[in-house]
């Protein structure tokens, strides 16, 4: 077993972190206070061409495997919670679909502008009245006039406000349940297409999310993405997995931030003579951090490489993100808590790392529909050690 | 080998520079524990131009064969002549060094590595030591007699040529000769606030330093900044106004005699690298210090 | 007719890496490595006059093991095609001489016209290697460089150097050694397909010839120093100004 990352992976890293820096971390506090998307750092990220992580050469992709998009994804997430869900998002579960499923045409149109930055997309799951339990979607799809008629309201879709085209899951057949539902691609221009309200979130602030619109919106054949209609769950799998283990390190990411920043402040805090670094109940903060991150992050990384070899692994992921959230909500309670009072003040960072902390326990399935999951699949299927 | 110590003496206003008299102090000293001779060395012919201050410095060696070491100031020129005659003497070079001694019959050297976050000690092997000194790092060692004083032609040498010489620091002394700095930093507030640094700064014979980020800000040229990127001093007083006191401000500046933080902020980081510590508000205390040191005169 | 530009880099610790003495004879350095500094500034100028002069070849050396290949990795990401490894392991502890002495013997065989490289590099700090591969070469160096145009056609260079006080303009026929520093480039970025070009790259190794023998020999490492804990004025304003300047008087240094 080498639980080392290669010479390239680390290089990659580096690389990253650096750019990272430069460009999104000195902005990070502005991105948050704002609250807006930044078009101008977008477009600077852009043309660093990171966006094109996982797609193909052709369409200006760089092709780059599991674990170099997820050390991509950590090193976004400590530089800015709010930058990096609007990228990832762009770089992952929004252009997805597209790319694995979309004709040359829709490539072409929407994929490779896309990779530049010039086009942004989104991906649709949440509705009003279902999250986790996707069967409860009520966003239809018909068929009409050789093509598709969709209808309904979609929640929560990162990027949603700015987005120009969507990746939609809707429901094809409601009496099939989940073997009905199917992700339709909808590009800003299409009658019917609208934005509604935006949201205004408790974290990951910057990245602007809001509810889209559908109203009678014709789309043509080739915008169901994926063989036949019925599919979506079943090409799910792989992208729910993707989506876990990048949340996952998200919150490692988060946590890492909030204790390396709360490990300087113990440094220089002075408190009754010296400074609190020296005291006891301060250190444990940190050796449980650092235990638990460091475990988190392994686990990450161990489901990024099963993904990676094609193994058989939604159990893995969900628990990597589990554990990872979990994790993430411990740190960042303590780290604000070796900062006292002072971490109610907004002028501090800790504010912010404990309001990016929240979404990890959402994204990517809540801990009390994966709990039950992963319950009932240890009880019938042991786990597997 | 001859049994010289050498100190490239460097000139201002007519005066050796603080620099060269503390390296022909520390010269003197050096020499007198070996029964060694130190001797200063001036250099003629301006501006400096490496090749011909080279071949100015192989002629002496030349005529007066090796000495067991060579000390100069590690400023512009002394930075590019040590080296390299290490590289053609296949002698040991130690730059940038705080503190000389004898390690048995060798020249040892403290100085720092990292940018200052840590320091090393390292003895030469091969001589004649090229050794370049921070300036001001150097204390002047009681009054010993001035050292006798070699001048030597540099004439001019077929090679580069210095066409165009302009002037950047922006008023009065090198922050990094001066024996009292004062700086200023973001927490002035507006760049016109500067001033009062100046002001207490004429009010000491002081030169005007600044941190990183007034630098980058564009209130002060980049001749005056103190810290990584910036120039490390060693001033017998260093007084710091409105600076933070992040790390790479205070590796520049932590080698100075006596430090002196003032700024608003109890817990700024600048106090705990301080030898006199003073909060309040520079806009009100700057202007007061100068006041009362003018009138002690 | 192009000139040949040959940039010479090194990876260290990254400015921010927390450095302590393990030992009186050994330091902790944590493990954050990047390319030094002013050696991306070398490398930015060595592509702005590739910009400005497209036949220009560009080749970058870093001498060592494993952290000169990373330096030359990053030199790929920046824009760099050629890079070279020469030496190994040993070059990485070896003082400046005997690094210079093994690039001086590659850059013979290469035969530069301009040879660029950091002012320091934030290891030792010696800022030596670049004198000293001059030397080494029987080429001029100009050090400090804030300005630097080539003509290529001429054969000449015109540099700034950065003095104390003030910039000089030095002219000076090629093959040149210029030591970069902070304002000469503006580093950017690289962009993701140079990332993984660099990724992918395969880095030729030059052995080094049997170099000088050492000329120091270091005794030990000691921490920056630290100062005792600081004496804060307690009266009030004005009456602090007043105390301050008692306690200067009484350390000597108002006198």
């Amino acid at each position: 077993m080498d639980f080392r990352f290669t010479e390239e992976q680390e290089f990659f890293r580096t690389t990253v972190r650096d750019a990272v820096d430069r460009l999104i971390r000195p902005r990070a506090q502005q991105i948050d206070e704002k609250n807006e998307f930044p078009r101008d750092l977008w477009k600077q990220f852009a043309e660093l061409g990171y966006l094109g992580l996982r797609h193909p050469e052709k369409y200006g992709g760089m092709e780059a495997d599991v674990i170099t998009a997820m050390i991509m994804y950590e090193e976004l997430a400590r530089g800015s919670c709010g930058f990096a869900m609007s990228a990832t998002m762009q770089m992952l579960m929004g252009t997805y679909f597209v790319g694995r499923f979309g004709s040359e045409e829709i490539k072409q149109n929407v994929l490779v502008p896309a990779i530049k930055g010039e086009k942004i997309g989104t991906i649709c799951f949440t509705e009003d009245q279902s999250g986790s339990d996707l069967a409860g979607t009520r966003t239809m799809a018909t068929q009409k006039d050789g093509g598709w008629v969709l209808n309904g309201r979609k929640m929560w879709a990162t990027n949603g406000p700015v987005c120009d085209f969507a990746t939609v899951l809707a429901q094809t057949d409601p009496k099939k349940g989940m073997d009905g539902l199917s992700y339709f691609l909808v590009e800003k221009e299409r009658e019917g297409f609208g934005r509604g309200q935006e949201i205004s979130k408790l974290g990951s602030r910057g990245s602007v999310t809001g509810e889209l619109i559908f109203d009678n919106v014709w789309l043509p054949p080739e915008n169901l993405l994926g063989d036949g209609p019925g599919n979506g769950v079943r090409l799910s799998t792989d992208i729910l997995n993707e989506v876990r283990v990048m949340t996952a390190l998200n919150a490692c990411a988060i946590a890492n931030e909030a204790m390396t920043d709360a490990r300087k402040f113990a440094q220089e805090r002075v408190a009754f003579g010296k400074p609190i670094a020296k005291y006891q109940l301060i250190r444990s903060k940190f050796a449980e951090h650092w235990a638990w991150h460091d475990a988190a992050r392994l686990y990450s990384y161990k489901a990024a490489w099963m993904i990676q070899e094609g193994m058989d692994c939604q159990a893995e992921c969900m628990l990597a993100k589990m554990f990872a959230a979990e994790m993430c909500q411990k740190s960042v309670d303590e780290a604000s808590r070796i900062y006292g009072g002072n971490s109610f003040a907004f002028e501090y960072p800790q504010q912010r790392f404990l309001r990016d902390a929240r979404f990890v326990l959402y994204g990517g399935g809540t801990h009390e529909v994966l709990r039950n999951y992963l319950g009932a699949t240890y009880l019938r299927k042991g786990s597997g050690i | 080998m001859n049994g010289e110590i050498w100190v490239l003496t460097e000139n201002q206003d007519g005066q050796p520079t603080r620099t060269s008299r503390q390296m022909q102090s520390a010269a003197g000293s050096l020499a007198a524990e070996k029964n060694f001779k130190a001797l200063a060395v001036k250099l003629k012919g301006e501006p400096y131009e490496a090749g011909r201050h080279l071949a100015a410095l192989g002629q002496l060696i030349e005529s007066r064969g090796k000495p067991r070491a060579i000390l100069a100031a590690a400023g512009s020129s002394g930075l590019e002549l040590m080296p390299r005659l290490a590289a053609r003497l296949r002698s040991g070079y130690l730059g940038s060094v705080v503190d000389l001694r004898w390690e048995g019959d060798r020249l040892a050297a403290r100085r720092p590595v990292y940018g200052g976050r840590a320091y090393e000690e390292v003895a030469c092997v091969q001589t004649p030591a090229l050794v370049t000194v921070r300036p001001g790092a150097l204390s002047v060692t009681g009054e010993g007699e001035p050292l006798e004083t070699v001048a030597v032609d540099a004439p001019p040498v077929p090679g580069p040529a210095v066409v165009g010489q302009q002037a950047t620091a922006a008023t009065g002394q090198d922050v990094s000769e001066a024996a009292r700095v004062v700086a200023g930093g973001r927490g002035l507030g507006e760049p016109e606030n500067f001033k009062l640094i100046e002001e207490l700064a004429d009010a000491l014979g002081a030169a005007v330093g600044a941190s990183r980020a007034v630098v980058d800000a564009g209130w002060r040229p980049h001749d005056e900044q103190v810290g990584k990127s910036g120039k490390t001093v060693c001033p017998e007083l260093y007084i710091a106004c409105g600076i933070s006191g992040a790390i790479h401000h205070v590796l520049g500046m932590n080698t100075a005699k006596v430090v002196v933080a003032i700024n608003n902020d109890p817990d700024a980081l600048i106090f705990q690298n301080a030898d006199f510590g003073l909060v309040g508000d520079a806009l009100q205390v700057l202007p007061a210090l100068t006041q009362a040191l003018k009138g002690r005169d | 007719m192009g000139i040949k530009i040959a940039i010479l880099v090194k990876q260290v610790p990254d400015h921010e890496a927390i450095i302590q003495l393990k030992s009186a004879t050994e330091l902790e350095i944590e493990d954050r490595w990047v390319c030094s500094f002013y050696d991306e500034i070398a490398l930015e100028a060595a592509l702005n006059i590739k910009k400005d002069h497209p036949d220009t070849e560009l080749i970058a050396l870093s001498a060592g093991g494993r952290r000169a290949t990373d330096a030359l990795r990053r030199a790929v990401a920046m824009g760099i095609d050629r890079v070279e490894r020469v030496g190994d392991d040993l070059l990485d502890s070896a003082e400046s001489l005997q690094v210079a002495a093994a690039l001086a013997a590659r850059l013979k065989e290469l035969g530069p016209d301009l040879v660029l490289c950091g002012k320091l590099a934030g290891h030792d700090d010696q800022a030596a290697v670049g004198p000293m591969v001059a030397e080494f070469l029987g080429m001029p160096h100009a050090s400090a460089a804030v300005e630097l145009s080539v003509d290529p056609a001429g054969r000449k260079a015109c540099a700034g150097r950065k003095v104390d006080g003030g910039v000089w303009t030095i002219e000076s026929d090629l093959p040149l050694l210029v030591s970069a520093e902070k304002g000469l480039a503006e580093p950017h970025i690289p962009v993701v397909t140079r990332v993984m070009k660099a990724m992918k790259a395969k880095i030729e190794n030059f052995p080094a010839p049997a170099g000088p023998e050492a000329t120091l020999s270091r005794i030990g490492y000691l921490p920056p120093p630290s100062r005792p804990e600081v004496k804060m004025m307690s009266a009030d304003f004005p009456d602090n100004v007043k105390e301050l300047i008692g306690c200067l008087q009484e350390a000597g240094a108002l006198s």
